[in-house]
Order: structure tokens, then C-alpha cells, then sequence
């Protein structure tokens, strides 16, 4: 139920205008132009690729169910869009707390971090010198040995304030109790042995997928919370898990070139790669930094006039869009749709 | 030099030495090679770890399975032990080339098979003059062991024939058969042997022959509502392991799948679960065992015919570490070895692998282009590559079939000590080369057994159910001191 909501979700944003497969992309985060663009133009960051490991004929039943239930049907064969009913749906459930984009995996990191600092935490106060570490990962090992001696572990107050701290800061967040249940029970400590994914499926009543991605939804909420409120601590487990280097990394590539003062042209030849995948990586740039420079490339009045289309029209399509400014190309509408995302 | 048990005493907290123990480390100290067989549970690890106590050189430990590595590293992390390395894939270049530098400041050095075929390794291990070489796991040496591993085969290349350091070969299981080729593979000379008895009288073996496959099951079921665990339910696909658990499950029992095939935190749940008595059962592959110690299981079932005897005892040996009775189950319909043969064959190259492997080298190409298409299996390709680079090709196909044959008739051992009307404790001894002294009451299926003299009736336990709030289970974890 919950991938479900997920993909009306995810398909609502997409306002019928792409196929079923671009929602698979997606949720896997592929890396490439087309689904970056999505991204930008349709404002999908939240849900960049929640679901790596997801494969395509899970993902494709999913959808089918939705067409089974009457929340979505192919338009065209190719285009995948929600019905009157879907689009309700969409509407009335609650916002989802993904933020894909920003955290690409790492989320993980930050949960095996805490999860070995749980674990410590929980022998060391009951005076147990020795455990088989629940995370094997000696990187892993080595930061929370590091953090646990510099935060002087063993005192009272650090294991108190540590525990208000997640106390805290995990009540103020807008998911359900029972998404907060499958956190705590994916931690393990001193005679409290954590769930597997399985265990907690079940008791939830529940699929696999389904609580794998109310935990990640936690996760990327709590996240987002400590970086707006830091908390001692935690924020410290937090470090470096936010995405700051956005651009894929040719992108970046021809970026750096971009801001030496380079011309497309000349990014071109010393890259030695195609015009087209110049421009793919200058889209990329201006959806991802806020100080791309648009008004090289098209006049403000061109911007607010694409802005105002869009609207008008209800479509995002380059074909409709061209089609009412011909005297952009296709390059500069690309460009403004990225930039101006939200619309 | 310093009194052994004070050694014992000091650095493991034990005042005394188990069976074989002290006899094996003598024998070590006096520079011998050694071979010790010792059942699992009887601590085999500490023939190693003491004598690191007494030489001043480093022990190099070579563990053919990395998670066996693992479990032994943090053993001796617990017992406070610093100077401890695995030495294998998951370091990172820059790391390794450290430990290489600086072997002498280790205590202990694990590493795998596969690490020493490097020349780098081989090299600073050439210069590191170790005190003690351990060969863990030796029965993986032999291609009449369970496990054959041909990289197994060259981990002593890298040594001098004359001035080497001694080696321990260590096994828990192995035949008279497997022990000459482990001291003729790690060219020992003059090994003191210590070879431990491998009857448990503690453990009682049944056999129950049913009619169809699908009377397992419910079989399974009614017996486990009946009697008291905790158990081991070992069979062959990870498909299984979740039909039984769900089986188990929505009766009451509490019990959990384990396979290879899970992620690694869901596993030791899994485990943890297990050793803090929360499940009663756990249906597992063979991938369940190694590295859990829990010395209160009460039961094995297996629901298929074993790969080998070897096996077998390995796996039936996870019951009753405590001295107390346990029982061993082994539910058998006619044919079940059939499966088991398919399973265990499936990985050898056929002759049509050896052609195609002569075609590409005929070609000049890397003959690995075979697994890129998948032509064959990892395992399958890494005995044959091994064999290709030592033997001509007739012999090749040759040996090929005397490896599919050897396994074959291992299966149907096993096979016949379920079916034989003999007694099945004198069979797994004779198996092993030793005979039986004395035997134990509710000995066997054959000998007679009654399940309630062994067992005591299962208690009722609660499910899994019940499940405090996160709140709750945030301040069982860090409770206020």
C-alpha cells in the first residue's frame, strides 16, 4: 500500500506527461539526462532513488495494481496518468518525507553509525566489555571508536543526553508512530536483539518493501530535522551525509570549465564530447545550482514567457512549449524548465 | 618459560585445559607439526591462541571462510587481545601494504586462501619468520573433503621446504582418508597426531522413513508442537526455509528462516535472537552455524540426506554443546539422495566446459570470457582453471569424473548409514576410522529410542507478538543507570 502511494505520488508530479518507466528510473536514481531532468522539471527530488535495488517486474505489478484499482491508466500506450480518482488519492493522502535527492544511500551510513553506537552504548552501560559488532564494516568500526571516545562515552550525561536527544528530536516528526516503531526495532543492544525486515513485516502486517520504505522515509525525515535543528550528538552522526556535490560527475567536469570562462563550443572540443551532452550537462547545472547564470543563455522576458505558458497550457512538454515560442530552441526551454522547477 | 596453565589462566580466564588441548600445544612448542582433530566445541581455536602466548614471533592463521575469520578475530578481540589482523579482501590497498610492512608488531595474522596466491604477500610472508603456521579448516584441502578448494592447495608454496616454520593442521571432521592427504599436501614431516574421538555420547540419532515428501512438513510440525527446543530444521533451498518457518510461525511457534541469501544485519538478528532464547526454532540452509555458539540446543532435524557423513556430523553436532541429551532427526523418503546428488554435481565442469575452455585458450582469449557468458558457475570455474593449468586435458576430463564419482559415493554413504539395519553411531565411528567403547542408552533408531526419555515436552511460549512502543525500547537499550 504504501509503494503505492508512493507511485501516485510520483505520478501526479508527473501530470501524465511521462511513462510508466520514467517513475522505475526514478526510484532507482539513474544517472541519467533524462531522468535528472525529470528531476528538475517536475520537481521529484523527495523521491531520487529511494529504491536502488528494486527490480523492474516488482515495480511494473505495483503499477499494474494501480490500474487495477482505477487510480491510473496508459494514455497512448506510452504515457502512464493518473485517473479523477488517482489524482483524489494523491491529493488527500499525506505528504511523503523523502528527500531522495539529498541523501542518494548515505542515510544508510548515518543509520549504521548509530546503530553501532546503540549497541556500544547499551553493553557499556551494563558493564559488558565485549560483543560481536552489529555492523562489520571496519570504516564503519573505526568513525563511531572515534566518536564514541571524543564524546566521552562512558559518562552519564553523554548516555543521557544522547537518548533526549533521539527522544526528542524523533516526536517532533511528521510520520507515523509505528514507521518510529521499525527504527527502533532495526536497532540491537545488551539482550535486546533488533527485528529482521521479515519479523517486522509481519507484525505490521505488512510487506517487505513497504517497511523498508516507511524506515527510509524516518530516516530521511530525521535527517532533514537535524540539519535544520542540529542537535548535539546526533548531528554529529549526521556528518557528511548530505549530499553538497549535486552534479554528476562530468557534469562537474564541464561545469569547472564553464566557470574558467569557457564558451560551449570550446568546453566541447577540450572534452572532446558532443554539443548535445554539453548542453545535457549545462541542464544539469541549472537545475542543480541556485547561481546558474540563465540570463546568459535567454532574455527575462523569454523566462517569464515560458513561466507563463506552462501554466497556461498545464503541460511541460518541449514539443507544445517550442511550438509556442519558436523563436527558442529547445536547448533554452530545457534550460528554463530546470531552472525554474517549481512552477 | 612460563607455566602453561598460568597462560590458560592469564590471557583466557580458563584454569584448565580441555581434552587434546595441552598435548597439541606441547607438541607446538616443541616445533613439531601437528595435526589435531577435535570436535567442534572443544576448542580447537585455543591450540593456536595459547602458544601465541609463548612464542615471540607472530602465529599466522590461513581460515578458508571469511566470516569463520571474522568470528575468530573478534573471539580474540574479547579476550583483550590488540595485536590481531585480518590480513584479507576487504582491507584496502594502503592498509595492506601496511600490515605487510610491519608482520612483526601482530600477535596473530589471519588471512585467506586466495590472499596468499599473491606474490606481494608471499614475499613479505618469506620475511616475516613466523612461529607457527595454522592450517584451519584442513579438511578443505582435500579433494575427498567436503569443501574442496583447489587455492587451499598452494597455501604452502610460498615456503621454504627445509627452513619453514611448523604447521598445525586443524579440522574437526575429517577421514583417515582426508588426514593423508592433508599431511601429504602440506608436506609434513613426521606429524605428532592427536585425533579426538568423535562419538557424542550425549547425542541420539533417529531416522523416520516416511512415504512422500509432503509428509514432511506436517511431520515437522506435530513434533516440534510436541517437544521442547530449541532446534535446528536444516534444509536444502532458501525457499524452504521460509515454508517451514511460515509453517511454524501460524502455529505459535516461535521460529525464524536463515540463509545466505540475507542481509548480513538480518542474520545476526537472527542469531542474537536465537542465543537470547527468543526462538525456539530456526529453519535454516547449511549456511546456519558457523560462528554461533549455543550450548543448549536440544535438536537437529534434517529433511534431506546430507552431502556427506562429514557433514552430517558437523551439523548434528551444533546440539547438546552443554553435555546434556539432544536429538538428532533425519526424515527420509526413498530417492531424497537423487536431489542431494543434483545439488552437489551441479558445480562440476562437464566434458563440454573442458572443450570450450581449450577454445578459447586455442584462441589466445582468457578462458574466465566463460563466466562473462555464463557458461559455467564461479565454483565450477575455479576447479576447472586450477586442474586445466596442472593437467592435459584427458586427464583433465578424467579427473573430472573421478570428482563427480567420489561425491556421488559420499552421498550414497550417507544414504546408507539412514537405510542400512545397522547401528548408526557405530557406522559414523567406523566412518571416521575409530571404534565404538561403549554405548549409550536411547543410542540410535536402531538400537531403540523413545523420545520422551531424551526430551522433555514442549512449554508453552508467548509469540513474538507483543511489541513496546519505540519509546519503550529506546530506554531498554540505554536504561538510566
Amino acid at each position: 500500500m504504501y509503494f503505492q502511494h508512493l507511485l501516485l505520488q510520483i505520478f501526479h508530479k508527473f501530470g501524465g506527461e511521462r511513462s510508466v518507466s520514467a517513475g522505475f528510473h526514478l526510484l532507482k536514481g539513474k544517472r541519467s539526462g533524462q531522468t535528472i531532468q525529470d528531476v528538475g522539471n517536475f520537481n521529484l527530488h523527495a523521491f531520487f532513488g529511494l529504491t536502488p535495488k528494486l527490480s523492474k517486474e516488482k515495480y511494473l505489478d505495483q503499477a499494474e495494481q494501480l490500474v487495477g484499482k482505477g487510480y491510473a491508466t496508459y494514455k497512448d500506450e506510452q504515457f502512464f496518468i493518473l485517473t479523477n480518482a488517482g489524482r483524489e488519492k494523491a491529493n488527500g493522502s499525506k505528504m511523503m518525507q523523502f528527500n531522495g535527492w539529498y541523501y542518494r544511500g548515505n542515510e544508510h551510513i548515518f543509520f549504521k553509525r548509530l546503530s553501532l553506537v546503540i549497541q556500544s552504548l547499551s553493553y557499556s552501560v551494563q558493564e559488558v566489555k565485549s560483543f560481536a559488532p552489529i555492523q562489520k564494516n571496519e570504516d564503519i568500526q573505526l568513525w563511531v571508536k572515534h566518536y564514541l571516545v571524543k564524546n566521552n562515552y562512558k559518562s552519564n550525561a553523554f548516555i543521557q543526553t544522547i537518548r533526549d536527544e533521539i527522544s526528542d528530536s524523533l516526536k517532533g516528526l511528521p510520520v507515523e508512530e509505528s514507521s518510529l516503531n521499525l527504527l527502533l526495532y532495526r536497532l540491537t543492544g545488551f539482550n535486546t536483539p533488533g527485528w529482521t525486515w521479515e519479523q517486522l513485516a509481519r507484525e505490521q502486517e505488512s510487506t517487505l518493501l513497504d517497511v523498508q520504505l516507511a524506515f527510509l522515509e524516518v530516516l530521511h525525515a530525521w535527517l532533514d530535522a537535524l540539519y535544520k535543528g542540529p542537535k548535539y550528538y546526533l548531528s554529529q552522526l549526521a556528518e557528511g551525509i548530505r549530499i553538497e556535490q549535486l552534479l554528476t560527475e562530468s557534469a562537474q567536469k564541464t561545469a569547472n570549465l564553464f566557470h574558467q570562462g569557457y564558451t560551449l563550443e570550446q568546453i566541447s572540443a577540450i572534452r572532446r564530447l558532443k554539443g548535445s551532452t554539453i548542453e545535457d550537462h549545462l541542464v544539469e547545472m541549472a537545475m542543480s545550482l541556485q547561481e546558474f547564470p540563465l540570463e546568459q543563455f535567454v532574455a527575462q522576458q523569454d523566462v517569464e514567457a515560458i513561466v507563463y505558458a506552462v501554466q497556461q497550457m498545464n503541460s511541460k512538454k518541449l514539443k507544445v512549449l517550442r511550438d509556442s515560442m519558436p523563436e527558442l530552441s529547445y536547448f533554452q526551454i530545457r534550460l528554463i524548465l530546470a531552472a525554474k522547477g517549481v512552477m | 618459560m612460563a607455566n602453561l596453565e598460568q597462560l590458560l589462566e592469564q590471557h583466557f580466564g580458563y584454569s584448565t585445559f580441555r581434552p587434546g588441548q595441552k598435548e597439541v600445544i606441547e607438541a607446538i612448542i616443541e616445533k613439531r607439526d601437528v595435526v589435531a582433530l577435535l570436535p567442534t566445541g572443544m576448542g580447537k581455536s585455543l591450540c593456536y591462541q595459547l602458544p601465541g602466548y609463548v612464542f615471540n614471533r607472530p602465529v599466522l592463521i590461513i581460515s578458508p571462510l571469511l566470516s569463520l575469520m571474522q568470528d575468530q578475530v573478534e573471539q580474540l578481540k574479547r579476550f583483550g587481545e590488540k595485536r590481531v589482523i585480518a590480513l584479507n579482501s576487504f582491507l584496502q590497498m594502503s592498509e595492506k601494504r601496511n600490515v605487510l610492512q610491519h608482520l612483526g608488531q601482530y600477535r596473530f595474522i589471519f588471512t585467506s586462501p586466495e590472499m596468499l596466491k599473491n606474490s606481494q604477500v608471499q614475499a613479505a610472508f618469506r620475511q616475516a619468520q613466523f612461529a607457527l603456521v595454522v592450517v584451519d579448516e584442513a579438511h578443505c584441502i582435500s579433494q575427498w573433503g567436503f569443501d574442496f578448494r583447489p587455492d587451499y592447495l598452494k597455501i604452502t608454496d610460498w615456503m621454504d621446504a627445509v627452513n619453514r616454520p611448523p604447521i598445525l593442521a586443524l579440522s574437526a571432521t575429517a577421514t583417515e582418508a582426508v588426514v593423508k592427504d592433508i599431511k601429504a599436501y602440506l608436506h609434513m614431516s613426521q606429524p605428532f597426531e592427536y585425533i579426538h574421538s568423535v562419538d557424542r555420547v550425549n547425542l541420539h540419532y533417529d531416522v523416520v522413513q516416511l512415504e512422500k515428501p509432503i509428509e514432511k512438513a506436517p511431520w515437522i510440525l506435530a513434533h516440534v508442537l510436541k517437544t521442547h527446543g530449541p532446534g535446528i530444521v536444516y534444509t536444502q533451498s532458501r525457499k524452504k526455509t521460509a515454508i517451514y518457518t511460515e509453517r511454524l510461525l501460524s502455529n505459535g511457534i516461535r521460529a525464524a528462516a536463515y540463509h545466505a541469501g540475507m542481509e548480513a544485519e538480518d542474520r545476526q538478528f537472527i542469531q542474537q535472537q536465537f542465543l537470547a532464547g527468543q526462538l525456539e526454532w530456526i529453519c535454516a540452509t547449511n549456511a546456519f552455524g558457523m560462528g554461533v555458539h549455543k550450548d543448549n540446543v536440544r535438536q537437529i532435524i534434517h529433511d534431506h540426506i546430507p552431502s556427506t557423513v562429514a557433514n552430517y556430523m558437523q551439523e548434528v553436532g551444533r546440539a547438546g554443546r552443554d553435555g546434556q541429551d539432544a536429538l538428532s532427526i533425519l526424515l527420509y523418503v526413498q530417492k531424497d539422495e537423487d536431489m542431494t546428488k543434483f545439488i552437489i554435481t551441479e558445480d562440476i565442469p562437464q566434458e563440454r566446459h573442458v572443450e570450450q575452455y581449450l577454445e578459447y585458450t586455442g584462441r589466445e582469449e582468457n578462458p574466465a570470457v566463460m563466466l562473462d557468458m555464463h557458461q559455467i558457475s564461479e565454483t565450477g570455474f575455479r576447479v576447472l582453471s586450477y586442474w586445466m593449468q596442472r593437467l592435459a586435458p584427458q586427464e583433465v576430463q578424467q579427473k573430472l569424473v573421478d570428482i563427480r564419482l567420489s561425491k556421488v559415493s559420499q552421498v550414497d554413504e550417507m544414504k546408507t548409514m539412514v537405510t542400512a539395519q545397522k547401528c548408526i553411531r557405530e557406522q559414523l565411528l567406523h566412518y571416521f576410522g575409530q571404534s565404538l567403547n561403549e554405548k549409550p542408552n536411547q543410542c540410535c533408531h536402531y538400537c531403540g529410542i523413545e523420545y520422551g526419555v531424551i526430551l522433555k515436552e514442549r512449554e508453552h511460549l508467548e509469540t513474538l507478538g507483543y511489541m513496546p512502543s519505540w519509546g519503550e525500547r529506546l530506554s531498554v537499550l540505554l536504561p538510566n543507570i
